[in-house]
């Protein structure tokens, strides 16, 4: 019995590491390409004036 | 009071210690002591340019390139291995096979060529240290290459090593996602490194 409650703790914190890191990831990956994607649309707008 | 904040703080270690280190890189990328480490390292990069594989890699072209096929071929394994496991968790791909049993078997796959690449990648950063020293993009890959290690040794792998019937569907969407973002990450910034500078 408290095995098994051990494992579900084990599992719950498992999952919210894993929801943090989650969405930790997305918004770098999308602040980050987004922030790319500006700066090159921004250059070749200099370069061919877009 | 305290004995339940305890308990509560210790069946949350895991959490607890990503979000710190979360905070803890958040905090060091907005502060002076990035730059200062930054600094303090460009000795080391160009110690590694006097390695014998960094004379090597700058001075035998051919060396460099071959080991470059090898870095290039370990990463399309390991993207292999990534996209088939995670494509399984999302359901998009091979669901007649039981996940666990792709999961195990690609994390093996993933394992051997993570340190192929790794292997050929210190030898590649060797020739052409005093090049990625200055490219932002380079920092931002090992940052990339740094997360997934991480995230696939502290939180996935312990996490689906479980009976996925007693994972939330939704959380093991994230873990999928959230790993494909990462290691495209990782290859995309490693294939710009290629075209930035000279």
């Amino acid at each position: 019995m408290n095995d098994e409650a051990g494992r579900d703790k084990e599992l719950a914190d498992l999952e919210t590491a894993a929801t943090a890191v989650g969405v930790t990831v997305m918004v770098f990956f999308v602040v980050y390409w987004a922030a790319q994607i500006a700066t090159t649309y921004d250059l070749l707008a200099m370069a061919y004036g877009w | 009071m305290s004995t339940s904040l305890a308990m509560t703080l210790d069946s949350y270690r895991r959490t607890i210690t990503t979000v710190a280190l979360v905070l803890i890189m958040l905090v060091f990328a907005l502060s002076s002591a990035r730059r200062a480490v930054w600094v303090d390292l460009y000795e080391f990069f160009l110690w590694m340019e006097t390695t014998w594989f960094g004379v090597i890699g700058k001075t035998w072209g051919a060396a460099f390139a071959v080991v470059e096929a090898f870095h290039l071929l370990a990463m399309a394994l390991l993207g292999g291995a990534v996209f088939v496991a995670d494509f399984r968790l999302l359901g998009w791909c091979f669901s007649d096979v039981p996940a666990q049993e792709i999961l195990d078997k690609a994390h093996k796959v993933f394992v051997v060529s993570l340190i192929v690449v790794l292997a050929t990648g210190v030898f590649m950063a060797c020739g052409v240290a005093g090049k990625i020293y200055w490219l932002p993009v380079f920092w931002y890959k090992m940052l990339a290459l740094a997360t997934g290690i991480l995230f696939v040794f502290f939180i996935k792998r312990p996490l689906l090593r479980r009976d996925l019937n007693d994972i939330n569907p939704r959380v093991i969407k994230l873990v999928a996602v959230t790993s494909i973002l990462i290691w495209v990450t990782v290859a995309a910034t490693g294939r710009w490194i290629g075209f930035a500078g000279s």
